[in-house]
């Protein structure tokens, strides 16, 4: 009796915890010959949208596999999930990360399947690979649109204000923000509250850095030049040092968040808020025609272009295998693919222009920013963001662009605290020369 | 025989007890003892979660190298000494006020007591939005005191004191616990002797409840102390260390290393940090008790 009612009790345990792993691992009971792959991508709501599109498209395509998406947050607790479930062999099937210097920080060579032979590389720019590359090695494909940084502006504000274009070079960019403030709004938006938001006049400056001083991407990265020292690149912390001593940010500077720079830019409480294009969903669409984008200016009127962000990467971990490594090769070349483009373009992820040859063309009643970016990236005078050419970003840049954009230190302070502040990460990749 | 017998008997009776404390000792030593012992191997590497590699003592020399250090810790001190003063003198004042015969005392005890039973990260979620300039609460009503238009917490030279303040009002409730328990163990005797020789309310103060309390005392200095030298979560949740690295302190610098991947680097920040309150506790401990003995 003891022993049977025990057993009993196994019994249902076993059967819970199978529901229960079966629930956990979101495999449903299906048909044979059905192959389940799994996605770990981002989490936000637009994303998710998107995400679910692509699924939608993929399986009408490929009736033989299923799509199943988790989702995750942002930021450094995307880095943190993506490294542990890598080095612990949990990851998905196929999952999307940054491209850039922040792939070289989950091991890609070790972690992730080679991707260079396949089919679908033909239809990938070549401006891309490198960002997705390690060894020579092309180990993603390109996941969305690429971005920029640049300077979002409120198109009422600058008109009664009285500016009649966009500016140039840096000084008008200057005197606008004087014209802006004079007409009773907050000139330009500062949101330190989210510090990463501070950084923006420093790396989107990079295509101004790049035409003065065309070496400095590698010379830093093998630890030959500083920002300190280098007049070009120190540029961008004066700017935000400039902008402090000016008084253009708003009073609340130090707290407030990039959902109110987004909302702000948009009603036109602030006339400029320096930001990536990937704010450009959370404009209104009341406002969608209200608000325009336009590339960071340097000192040569005749050379103003746009730092570029490449889109992130799908990868396949080394950890799929058999049927789920097939079936998530064909997701993946589906999504670099025109049909996946289509398929992002119906979702609403067209946020700037796809980096693959076949792409589905730009979608009508676009905002006014998305109009923008697309122009300027189809202009040629592109250069991507330093990320994207050097492995090396220190973690410290948010907290100390803070310190000179709130006026707490000097630019030049600022530029050698952050030369400081990288030996940790060339010393954590094992970089030579640091 | 039938000696020996009894007392194995008496030998396993004693150990019966020691077989409570195995779930527990069990969770200490694999999630705090093992893990603390190795950190200090840990500190050594540099290392990711794929390989790692010898470097003795590059990870420290690299600590003490880092920019922000220094204000890091002095921005530790002033939280931990702060926070334990204020928690003593609160917390006794409301021990006292609430031991005496007052309306509703249940009642105001559970008040007091409550913020200690709320999540830190949500007290600091709270209290970031009360604090928010122009429209927070909190910002508004205290407009009239002249505060930063930056807000309190947006404010360079506010904005440590600010968190402080709100670790205060979270963390005031437990010492009055421990002072209504200490206030408790004082007996009447005491007091009724007093009496008999016509002490006034500031003399049963002065020599009766505040001697007495002094291990009660003891226990809130220590327990805020290392509350405050180990400080994260509220401030994490507040600032997040800012405006820039004006409310950062040797846990947040540590976290941000451990965030960026430099794991072997954010264990030799823990090694130290480890280490510092250790020096400081132990001798303190120390002083303390010793006091507490000669009364």
């Amino acid at each position: 009796m003891r022993v049977s009612s025990l057993k009993r009790a196994s019994l249902a345990a076993a059967a819970g915890a199978s529901v229960f792993a079966m629930s956990l691992c979101g495999i449903a009971p299906a048909q044979a010959a059905t192959t389940t792959i799994t996605w770990l991508s981002d989490n936000g709501p637009s994303a998710v949208v998107v995400e679910n599109k692509v699924i939608a498209a993929f399986q009408k395509a490929n009736p033989g596999i299923k799509v199943q998406l988790h989702t995750r947050a942002g930021g450094a607790e995307a880095d943190n999930l993506v490294k542990t479930k890598l080095a612990t062999g949990n990851m998905e099937d196929v999952f999307n990360y940054n491209s850039g210097a922040l792939l070289a920080a989950i091991n890609p060579a070790k972690t992730l399947v080679d991707l260079t032979k396949e089919k679908f590389q033909k239809n990938v720019y070549d401006s891309f690979k490198p960002a997705v590359s390690v060894n020579g090695k092309v180990v993603g494909a390109p996941w969305g649109t690429a971005m920029g940084g640049g300077i979002y502006y409120n198109i009422p504000a600058f008109q009664k204000a009285g500016i009649t274009s966009t500016p140039k070079t840096w000084a008008e960019l200057i005197s606008d923000a004087k014209a802006l403030k004079a007409s009773g709004i907050d000139a330009i938006c500062g949101t330190f509250g989210d510090s990463w938001t501070a950084q923006l006049f420093i790396l989107a400056d990079f295509y101004n850095v790049h035409a003065a001083d065309a070496s400095f991407a590698s010379d830093y990265t093998n630890n030959k030049a500083k920002y300190a020292y280098t007049p070009a690149a120190l540029t961008g912390f004066q700017h935000l040092e400039e902008v402090a001593k000016d008084g253009l940010y708003n009073a609340d500077a130090n707290t407030a968040t990039f959902v109110d720079g987004a909302t702000r830019v948009s009603s036109g409480k602030c006339g400029m808020y320096p930001q990536l294009t990937f704010m450009t969903p959370m404009i209104p669409a009341a406002n969608a025609n209200d608000v325009g984008f336009f590339a960071q200016p340097g000192t040569n009127a005749k050379n103003v272009g746009l730092t570029t962000w490449m889109p992130s990467g799908m990868y396949i971990p080394k950890t799929t295998k058999g049927n789920k490594l097939a079936a998530a090769l064909k997701f993946v070349a589906f999504v670099a693919s025109k049909a996946g483009t289509d398929a992002v373009v119906a979702g609403g992820g067209y946020q700037g222009p796809f980096v693959t040859k076949d792409q589905s063309a730009a979608p009508a009643g676009v905002p006014r920013a998305t109009s923008d970016l697309t122009a300027l990236v189809k202009s040629g005078k592109t250069y991507p963001a330093l990320e994207f050419l050097s492995a090396i970003k220190g973690p410290n840049l948010p907290g100390i662009a803070v310190q000179v954009g709130s006026g707490q230190i000097t630019a030049k302070a600022g530029a050698a605290l952050y030369d400081q502040d990288v030996v940790a990460q060339a010393q954590q990749l094992g970089l030579k020369g640091w | 025989m039938k000696q020996s017998k009894s007392k194995l008997a008496l030998a396993r009776l004693k150990q019966y007890p020691i077989w409570f404390t195995l779930p527990l000792g069990v969770i200490f030593v694999t999630l705090y003892l093992i893990p603390t012992v190795t950190s200090f191997y840990y500190a050594t590497q540099r290392w990711t979660l794929f390989d790692s590699t010898f470097v003795g003592f590059d990870n420290f020399t690299q600590f003490f190298k880092d920019p922000f250090l220094l204000g890091g810790v002095v921005h530790t001190f002033i939280y931990a000494f702060l926070t334990a003063i204020l928690k003593v003198i609160i917390g006794m004042f409301f021990g006292v006020v609430l031991m005496s015969n007052i309306k509703f005392r249940a009642l105001l005890r559970n008040l007091v007591f409550f913020p200690v039973l709320v999540s830190t990260i949500g007290v600091g979620i709270t209290f970031q939005e009360l604090m928010k300039p122009q429209v927070g609460l909190l910002d508004q009503a205290l407009h009239v005191f002249g505060i930063p238009a930056a807000g309190l917490l947006g404010d360079v030279n506010t904005a440590l004191y600010a968190i402080i303040a709100v670790d205060v009002w979270k963390g005031v409730g437990l010492a009055t616990v421990i002072y209504l328990a200490g206030m408790a163990g004082i007996p009447q005797e005491y007091y009724e002797a007093a009496k008999v020789d016509g002490v006034n309310a500031w003399q049963n103060f002065r020599h009766i409840i505040l001697p007495l309390l002094r291990p009660a005392t003891n226990t809130v200095i220590i327990l805020s102390l290392i509350g405050g030298l180990r400080s994260f979560d509220l401030i994490w949740s507040m600032t997040g260390g800012g405006p820039g690295f004006a409310s950062d302190v040797l846990a947040s610098l540590v976290y941000k290393k451990y965030q960026a991947g430099f794991y072997g680097l954010s264990t030799a920040g823990n090694v130290v940090m480890f280490l510092l309150i250790l020096a400081l506790i132990i001798p303190l401990n120390r002083f303390l008790t010793k006091r507490e003995v000669e009364i």
